[in-house]
């Protein structure tokens, strides 16, 4: 066996790190289940110790909590009707129905065996695929990589956003931002306006921290929302595990909402809501039943809950093998392995294949930690959906400045945080999604260097990305993500205006 | 959302050529036909006025007039929270860490609905003392040590 790969695994298996992954699926299933949190929330909480702690350590606290909180949303959306997570919101359509048919134990336990075999599913994706793709992406020279940058970016705007315009505004903002500090290629200091603090330019991590947590702050301040968390309902659960009459009728659903999860996983922006739906979608139109699919089916918990834990280790596949992130949390990945030196990419498969496949089994073990606590430490987590919000939105507050102040021990960094806050909430004013602005940060310094490096080798010449097979593919492909809103509105109007 | 839209717009497009403007103060390469740091601000200028003109249009067309709804500060409580962190980033650096986050943890628990004089006491100073040994102590990280703090942070 490829040593590398056993390295991997190692290292992935020692104590510690296990511990952490551990510790990172507890934490996970509790941010993911409490409605107002995010797993951007969780992932504010220890970004402070990922700065401190050794890389394979950070990244399996990260992964752990990344797996947890795709399953922790489905448990308020099953027992209280409130996903904890957007990707958990196709889940209560038939999961909280049969909470209040008494079945909340069975619901939830669907919801923990499906999501663990989405999981399960979606690794050997990551562990097939990747290292297969990062080879290919070894020979992608800077046309290609400019091409596959901007790809990524038009596939993350047309998706992020229901007006395109807005969402591409939102990455236009984003690479403003980039440009802020100094040069890549040449050094030159660039919009500082004389700081010396903005010389270093923007850190990514301390802008997301700004762009989440803040308006979320905001939002918990809501009356809606109340001011205590919502209250659990006492249900009793009963068994957890799924009989073998109930596996076997979940083993449609299941393989759907894998292998629409993991698929859609791959491309950058999808994310697992409208994995989710579509996966429940095409359950329930397949079905013998489709009518049953609302009132409480456990074909329609198994679906979205094996879709939306299949897109994690899908979402990993672009992030390790090319350095795209499809999410907002596997952009954090990125920045949590770049304060570490280690730059997600093709490179990280041949200069430190070791530690890809750390990352790579770390997965492995963040689903095998997150169905053992799940399963047997759920009677008590449910509990906790009664926290105040009292005493977390305070905790979250000041972890936000935590976490922005340690990143450099700056207090410019903490400004820059609160800034962003700022602009989060004017951009939800305008109704302009801020994750394509986040993703345009995380890869708008490669997408001009890759664009310079190939106009500078070209002597200026544009025609070189288009003579490239596969920045010519890439580029076909941005095009049709740009184009494909405009089209599928059109036949949403036409659709609706041929209705009676 | 259409007035929203112009004024997301009008601002946007302001920045846009000020960007602009700011872009071609940057130093060119010796060599015009290759792309210098100026390059790549110039064609997010451009973006950003292109796509800023199309909201502009898509504000103008769907414009109805409507009272004028600020979205955002509809709650007095969500403005006191902003003031309250912009108020806790200014004494940060004075104050360290402890002796500034103990009013914010009070004040944002009782933003957030804590009433009982024990929970807001007990939470506002044991919050950030907890969190302040647990980073320093336990995984040492440095935390804001106040300039004007004897105690620090």
């Amino acid at each position: 066996m490829n040593p590398d790969i056993l390295h991997g695994l190692a290292q992935a298996s020692l104590p510690t790190s296990l511990l952490s992954t551990a510790i990172g699926a507890l934490l996970g299933l509790i941010v993911g289940m409490i409605p107002g949190m995010t797993i951007s929330s969780g992932i504010i909480i220890v970004l402070p110790l990922t700065f401190v702690l050794d890389p394979s350590i950070s990244i399996a606290l990260l992964l752990g909590l990344y797996v947890g909180g795709m399953m922790g949303g489905s448990f308020s959306a099953i027992l209280l009707n409130i996903p904890g997570t957007p990707s958990a919101s196709a889940t209560l359509v038939d999961g909280h129905p049969m909470a209040l048919r008494g079945e909340a134990g069975k619901a939830l336990g669907v919801s923990i065996t499906a999501g663990f075999a989405g999981g399960m599913f979606s690794f050997l994706c990551l562990y097939l695929i990747a290292p297969s793709l990062a080879d290919i992406a070894l020979r992608f020279r800077a046309p290609d990589l400019f091409s596959l940058v901007f790809f990524g970016l038009t596939v993350i705007c047309g998706f992020a956003a229901r007006s395109l315009v807005k969402g591409l505004l939102s990455a236009a903002i984003g690479l403003l931002i980039v440009t802020v500090g100094q040069d890549p290629m040449m050094g030159t200091a660039r919009f500082t306006f004389g700081n010396a603090d903005m010389l270093g330019g923007i850190h990514f991590l301390t802008a997301m921290i700004g762009l989440f947590a803040v308006p979320q702050l905001v939002d918990n301040l809501r009356p809606a929302l109340g001011n205590r968390g919502p209250a659990q309902k006492q249900a009793r659960f009963g068994s957890l595990l799924p009989r073998p009459a109930e596996l076997k009728r979940m083993l449609r659903p299941v393989s759907i909402g894998s292998l629409t999860g993991a698929f859609l996983g791959i491309l950058p922006g999808v994310g697992g809501p409208i994995a989710a739906f579509i996966a429940y979608d095409y359950t329930r139109r397949t079905s013998n039943n489709p009518d049953d699919y609302g009132k409480g089916v456990l074909e329609g918990v198994a679906a979205p809950e094996s879709a939306n834990n299949a897109v994690t280790g899908g979402a990993l596949i672009p992030m390790m093998t090319l350095g795209i992130p499809g999410d907002p949390v596997t952009a954090i990945l990125i920045g949590a392995l770049l304060v570490h030196g280690l730059a997600p990419g093709p490179l990280l498969f041949m200069e430190r294949a070791d530690f890809a496949y750390t990352v790579i089994f770390s997965f492995f073990w963040a689903n095998i930690f997150n169905l053992i606590i799940a399963l047997a430490g759920l009677r008590l987590l449910v509990k906790l959906l009664a926290l105040p919000k009292a005493a977390l939105m305070p905790a979250i507050a000041i972890f936000c400045v935590i976490g922005s102040y340690a990143l450099r021990n700056s207090f410019f960094d903490v400004q820059v945080m609160f800034a962003f806050g700022l602009l989060g909430l004017a951009m939800r004013w305008v109704g302009m999604p801020v994750v394509p602005l986040l993703l345009a940060l995380v890869l708008g310094a490669q997408l001009e260097e890759h664009l310079r490096v190939a106009l500078t080798a070209s002597q200026g010449d544009i025609s070189v990305f288009f003579t490239s097979p596969f920045s010519l593919l890439f580029l076909c492909l941005s095009a049709v993500s740009i184009i494909w809103p405009f089209v599928s509105a059109r036949r949403r109007r036409l659709a609706q205006s041929g209705q009676p | 959302m259409a007035l929203r839209n112009i004024v997301a717009a009008a601002t946007l497009l302001a920045l846009g050529i000020a960007y602009g403007y700011l872009a071609t103060q940057l130093p060119e390469r010796s060599q015009s036909n290759l792309p210098g740091p100026a390059f790549f601000p110039y064609l997010i200028a451009v973006l950003l006025l292109a796509l800023s003109l199309g909201l502009l249009v898509q504000g103008v067309r769907g414009y109805r007039r409507l009272p004028l709804d600020l979205g955002l500060p509809e709650r007095a409580s969500a403005i006191l929270a902003l003031l309250l962190f912009a108020a806790y980033l200014v004494a940060l650096p004075r104050l360290g860490f402890l002796i500034a986050s103990i009013p914010f943890a009070g004040g944002m628990m009782w933003l957030y609905g804590g009433r009982n004089p024990l929970f807001l006491v007990a939470g506002a100073a044991g919050l950030p003392l907890f969190l302040l040994l647990l980073f320093r102590e336990v995984f040492g990280i440095l935390l804001p040590h106040g300039s004007w703090s004897v105690l620090g942070g």
